[in-house]
């Protein structure tokens, strides 16, 4: 048994060595792949804007730094350098002085627009959060459910939050394609719709994904079990694989989009975004991605992450953590909200998640709620490095580490302004800009979402 | 597993040894004493002097008497535990796991008699944390169960003192009144509404409240019986209804209920309470939010808003602060969740001090604890937290919790897990 098991692996180990090579060639003829057919392309356009010099304010860059009485300029939609002494000729000032600057928040794990409050009994019936009819459900697109209206998205802006990956729900194995969007007023998801962004998918390890095989209505072979999921995903890969190696030779493409969804991931062009609790689950997902050849970028919720650090940076998997969510079912009993504080002390990769539209206006108090944990067990976490939970790391997760997620030359101008210490239960941005561009000011008249328009009384008029 | 067991037990015995003849003082602390009722009024360089439980006195620069065990607060800021006005701390210890919840009656014949302190449980993991938050009392909210209108009694408990928990039963009476909960149970509101009104009248038939307000003992009784003495407690004031509901129409019908049964009343929720302020101040009706909840979850809350909280504060309707909505406060963070709650009740416009009484005194009062309860005026219990900032700050942490006089262990589980860790696996 031993022995046959040892084989296997070296058969696949060879064939994946032989894709590999095969796809190396191809990739560089330019054709498209494919699982690259995402139903909705953005057409997102940033405002345009006059140049601005934010001034004196006390920066903490995302990446790491932090400066204190430095001006950003910005121009054209992104960062050109962050200094003093900026040409002023045609440029629109900011007085930061006695603000603190950071990088935009990144929510990594969002289903805003999805699960839209206020919900109604159909809501329940039939959400929209993932699809329900498969436990492979590799072939839907989240995008394609996304209402714009919901008032999540303003409120996540209003709290600094600029890009927000909405992920499929965990209820099926394989959940679906991820969408990236900017929390900007839209009528549609394509406004809202992070141009050129990588793609993203939804796995799911642990209690959650053997409900439904184990729903006592089901009259599907669904797995019920740990091991039924684990088995159940092996069979999915080596269909996915045998696909690839077609593909490679021959260059048909399986009419399974299902399985062209994970020829994606196993050519390693598709970011896997993994739903997994249990350092023991997770555990067993490392050893899978790793006898695939693929990469897992993110554990998300990962609450017992903090037992198996090593492991993690081994493979350069990240965990997308809560501060302090715990009580709610078995999986989540040994989650500490040190988590954050101890992964990173021990130099993992990690990023403060929402997966609510509450939680999501407060990812900044995420981050400070971990810290104060943290200390209890003397870690203690400069607020240069915190804001990396909530930026720069949650960008490279998703693929756009280059892009946004901090504040240098090049990046995109997505920065927030705050009123003090902006981990602090006391401070609000004042501004957020998206490319450059003001899309919340705290002293404005907020837009009303339509679902919001005409509902609400002044408090005045009140009889 | 064998450590934590012990943990607890240890934490037990220790509970149940008398607090009686202890005598310590607290010196160089921040004190906020709430004597005052609308001025923040810190007592700078206090000594707090407790004996047997209670408060003696909070001077500053005071003298502590000879031979009496002296704790250096560092310059801290103390305040007294804190009260989260609607929780289910001790009757949930996974929400997702039933085997573990008692909130909640599905027996058609026991309704609003329903008591849930009978099934509090004082070795919940859930317990230690809310307390290593500064939390040091609740108002336990059962939920509906079987009967879509009542939840039964709400019960005040304290995280200390003889016990791991003490309990107070039968603190409050709850209802609920909604467009969307257990819908299928009533088909309309005004289903609800008269059924109140009916139940009420009926269990006001021949009922006399003797010269206390009270009628009788509570005892054992049958479970109708107990249905109907517990309208009788809500009937003779001696407990207040304490009504789930949000929605502008069914506030208007409370006010208005609570007027023609001259009945004392709470509002848990009431995301368009906002609306109705100034007639919820007249009617006395106080009010329990969530402030961080600004997303309506359903249409009876369209409207919710996080100014909620400063907006009622404004019209003299006394605040209370739990969580009803949302998840940044569930359960198992009831202290701080609570905390976060009062923050963003600041930064939404309530004066810091009147948050500060939304989650000591004003509860405390309303649920009617002993004297003094929410304070650290004389005589009042020794229920005390020494923070290592502002309480309702992200970063901050409680340095100690006294629950009537004792320092409570501040090692929670989520601690060992996490110094077990720490150095690798």
């Amino acid at each position: 048994m031993a022995e046959y098991k040892i084989m296997n692996v070296f058969d696949r180990t060879i064939s994946l060595v032989k894709w590999l090579a095969f796809f190396a060639c191809f990739a560089t003829t330019g054709a498209a792949a494919p699982w690259d057919d995402a139903p909705i392309s953005s057409t997102y356009r940033p405002i345009p804007s006059d140049p601005i010099i934010i001034r004196n304010a006390t920066i903490l860059d995302g990446a790491g730094a932090r400066f204190e009485g430095r001006d950003i300029l910005i121009r054209d939609g992104h960062v050109i350098a962050i200094g003093n002494d900026f040409p002023t000729d045609g440029v629109d000032e900011i007085d930061a002085s006695g603000l603190w600057v950071t990088p935009g928040i990144i929510d990594i794990h969002s289903h805003n627009g999805t699960n839209v409050r206020p919900r109604t009994d159909s809501n329940r019936q039939a959400s929209d959060v993932s699809e329900g009819s498969d436990v492979d459900v590799g072939d839907t697109w989240i995008e394609t459910a996304i209402d714009p209206q919901d008032t999540a998205f303003a409120r996540a802006l209003s709290r600094g939050v600029t890009t927000i990956q909405v992920l499929p729900g965990s209820a099926p194995i394989f959940g679906g394609h991820s969408v990236i969007v900017k929390p900007v007023p839209a009528s549609t998801v394509s406004e809202m719709k992070f141009p050129n962004a990588p793609l993203g998918f939804k796995m799911a390890c642990g209690e959650n994904p053997k409900w439904k095989g184990a729903d006592a209505s089901s009259t599907k072979d669904w797995p019920t079990s740990r091991a039924g999921v684990h088995a159940y995903m092996r069979d999915r890969f080596d269909a996915a694989r045998e696909m690839l190696v077609n593909w490679q030779a021959t260059g048909s493409v399986s009419d399974d989009a299902k399985t062209v969804a994970l020829a994606g991931v196993l050519a390693g062009k598709i970011n896997v975004h993994f739903h997994c609790y249990r350092a023991f689950d997770m555990s067993v997902m490392l050893n899978l991605a790793r006898e695939y050849g693929f990469q897992i970028k993110a554990f998300h919720h990962a609450t017992e992450a903090y037992k198996i650090v090593d492991q993690l940076r081994a493979a350069g998997t990240c965990s997308a953590v809560w501060s302090d969510w715990w009580g709610y079912k078995r999986e989540a009993m040994d989650a500490i909200r040190a988590n954050a504080p101890l992964l990173h002390e021990r130099g993992g990769c990690v990023m403060m998640h929402s997966d609510s539209p509450f939680v999501g206006q407060y990812l900044n108090i995420e981050a400070a709620k971990a810290e104060a944990a943290g200390r209890r067990l003397g870690l203690s976490v400069p607020e240069e490095q915190m804001v990396r939970w909530i930026t720069s790391a949650p960008a490279s997760a998703i693929g756009l580490g280059d892009r946004i997620g901090t504040i240098a030359p090049g990046f995109a101008a997505d920065i927030v302004l705050w009123n003090g210490n902006p981990f602090s239960a006391y401070s609000r941005p004042k501004l957020v800009l998206i490319d450059g561009a003001i899309r919340f000011n705290a002293d404005a008249e907020q837009r009303q979402s339509d679902f919001d328009l005409g509902r609400t009384p002044a408090i005045e008029v009140m009889p | 597993m064998i450590r934590c067991v012990l943990i607890a037990l240890i934490t037990l015995i220790m509970f149940l040894s008398p607090a009686m003849g202890q005598e310590f003082a607290v010196v160089d602390v921040r004190a906020y004493t709430m004597e005052s009722e609308d001025v923040a009024e810190p007592i700078d360089n206090a000594t707090i002097l407790v004996r047997d439980g209670r408060i003696i006195s909070v001077v500053a620069a005071g003298d502590v008497p000879d031979g009496v065990r002296t704790i250096n607060g560092g310059n801290s800021i103390v305040t007294p535990g804190l009260f989260n006005a609607a929780t289910k701390l001790g009757l949930q210890e996974m929400s997702g796991a039933p085997e573990t919840v008692d909130y909640k009656s599905a027996d058609s014949d026991l309704t609003v008699g329903f008591d849930p302190s009978l099934a509090v449980n004082q070795l919940s993991t859930a317990i230690v944390l809310a307390r290593a938050d500064g939390m040091t009392n609740a108002f336990l909210t059962p939920n509906a169960g079987k009967d879509p209108l009542f939840g039964g009694y709400g019960a005040v408990i304290r995280l200390g003192g003889s016990r791991n928990i003490e309990v107070r039963a039968k603190a409050g009476v709850l209802a609920y009144v909604s467009g969307d909960y257990n819908r299928d149970g009533f088909g309309s509101r005004a289903v609800l509404w008269q059924r109140l009104r009916g139940e009420l009248t009926e269990a006001r038939g021949e009922l006399s409240c003797n010269k206390t307000g009270k009628k009788g003992d509570i005892g054992d009784l049958p479970l109708g019986k107990s249905n109907e003495k517990a309208l009788e407690l809500v009937l003779c004031r001696t407990v207040p209804l304490v009504l789930f509901t949000d929605r502008e129409s069914d506030l208007r019908q409370l006010i208005e209920l609570a007027s023609d049964y001259n009945i004392r009343s709470v509002v848990v929720g009431g995301a368009q309470a906002w609306q109705l302020a100034d007639k919820l101040a007249d009617a006395e009706i106080s009010v329990i939010v969530t402030p961080s909840v600004n997303i309506p979850s359903s249409f009876d809350e369209i409207g919710v808003r996080s100014d909620n909280i400063s907006i009622l504060n404004a019209a003299g309707v006394d605040v209370m602060i739990g969580q009803v909505a949302g998840n940044i406060g569930s359960t198992y963070n009831a202290g701080l969740g609570l905390r976060m709650e009062a923050a963003t009740a600041v930064v939404e416009g309530l004066d810091w001090y009147e948050a500060l009484r939304a989650v000591t005194v004003v509860p405390n009062r309303v649920f009617g604890s002993a004297d003094g309860a929410g304070t650290l005026v004389s005589g009042a219990p020794a229920d005390f937290v020494l923070w290592s900032g502002d309480p309702f700050e992200a970063s901050t942490n409680a340095h100690a919790v006294f629950v009537a006089g004792h320092e409570m262990p501040l090692e929670t589980r989520q601690d060992m897990l996490g110094q077990r860790y720490m150095q690798g696996q």
